[in-house]
């Protein structure tokens, strides 16, 4: 006994196919409905849909512009800062090169006054001094002071023998004179001390013989 | 909600970044949806949007807008105090260079003057 029905000697396979044909057509025809009603939902959507969109781009766009003002002008203060900044350091460079001079002269002082206290540093060569012991070696002046040669006078000087020979014989000359001058005068003075004498006498005389 | 700028190395310059840059950067913590290059898939991705989700859509927007401009007033904020530190520090860096280097100078001449005296 079969469960269908098949009325009119009809094929029970063919019945249910025929079912489900009616039923993706009903189907159908309820897309076939609802679709202009959602055309009609999203048409209506469309407008306000687009208007958020824009509205949203337009939001970003006006706030990057704004944005952009805005940080431009930080970005010139951060310029402006960095250039105060390397005129500072420009300036303290100026500075510093005017300074060396200066700086030289500090070091000349500091030279000097170096150079001031070198007896008791290093910087001023001091005497020489000369290791006692067998291998001491005699200095130049000692050597020559064994020599019989005083270093402290003052060394003769290269002397021409004609030259040196006329010099003697000139100053032998000059002392001939000067003893003949000595003589000469010598004779003339006795000679007035004489004469002066007897003169003196004579009146002596006088004078005595008055006085007596 | 805060977002702040990284902060810089100390003494280095703060990163001044564009308005692009900086408004995708806060929003993007916000709503993605409305950074620069969301905002250009929103007519894709919203096709068969109904009425009640595009106006809850709508309410969203409107407070990451209102958010977003919170956040950037807060960050704007914090870039230029960043600013005034860089400017403070690097005055305060190059008058210390040159006070040392002065210094430097006015001790030898003060040791020169003295030692010679």
């Amino acid at each position: 006994m079969s469960f269908i029905e098949v009325p009119n000697g009809q094929d029970p396979l063919l019945k249910i196919e025929k079912t489900e044909a009616t039923a993706s057509e009903q189907k159908a025809e309820e897309k076939d409905t609802k679709k202009p009603e959602q055309k009609e939902m999203k048409e209506q959507l469309r407008k306000p849909k687009e208007e958020l969109h824009q509205g949203a781009r337009n939001g970003v766009e006006q706030r990057i512009a704004a944005h952009n003002v805005r940080l431009t002008a930080l970005q010139n203060q951060k310029d402006r800062h960095d250039t105060d900044v390397a005129t500072l350091k420009r300036r303290a460079d100026e500075k510093k090169e005017h300074l060396k001079d200066t700086d030289l002269a500090a070091d000349l002082v500091t030279d000097t006054a170096t150079a001031m206290q070198a007896p008791e540093g290093k910087t001023k060569p001091g005497p020489v001094e000369i290791p006692e012991g067998e291998d001491r070696q005699e200095t130049k002046q000692e050597q020559m002071l064994a020599k019989g040669v005083d270093q402290t006078k003052a060394p003769e000087k290269n002397v021409n023998p004609e030259i040196a020979q006329a010099q003697v014989a000139a100053l032998e000359q000059a002392d001939v004179r000067t003893e003949q001058n000595t003589e000469v005068a010598d004779t003339k003075a006795a000679q007035k001390t004489e004469s002066a004498d007897s003169a003196r006498g004579v009146g002596t005389n006088q004078a005595g013989g008055q006085i007596a | 909600m805060s977002i702040s700028p990284q902060a810089p190395p100390a003494g280095a310059a703060p990163v001044i970044p564009t308005g692009q840059e900086l408004f995708d950067v806060i929003m993007g913590q916000i709503e993605p949806e409305l950074t620069t290059e969301g905002v250009k898939t929103l007519d894709q991705k919203y096709q068969n949007e109904t009425a009640e989700g595009l106006m809850e859509r709508k309410k969203r927007y409107d407070l990451a807008f209102e958010r977003y401009d919170q956040a950037y007033e807060g960050y704007v904020g914090t870039l230029q105090a960043q600013m005034q530190r860089y400017r403070k520090h690097s005055f305060n860096q190059a008058e210390m260079e040159d006070r040392q280097s002065e210094g430097n100078f006015l001790d030898r001449i003060h040791t020169a003057m003295f030692k010679a005296a």
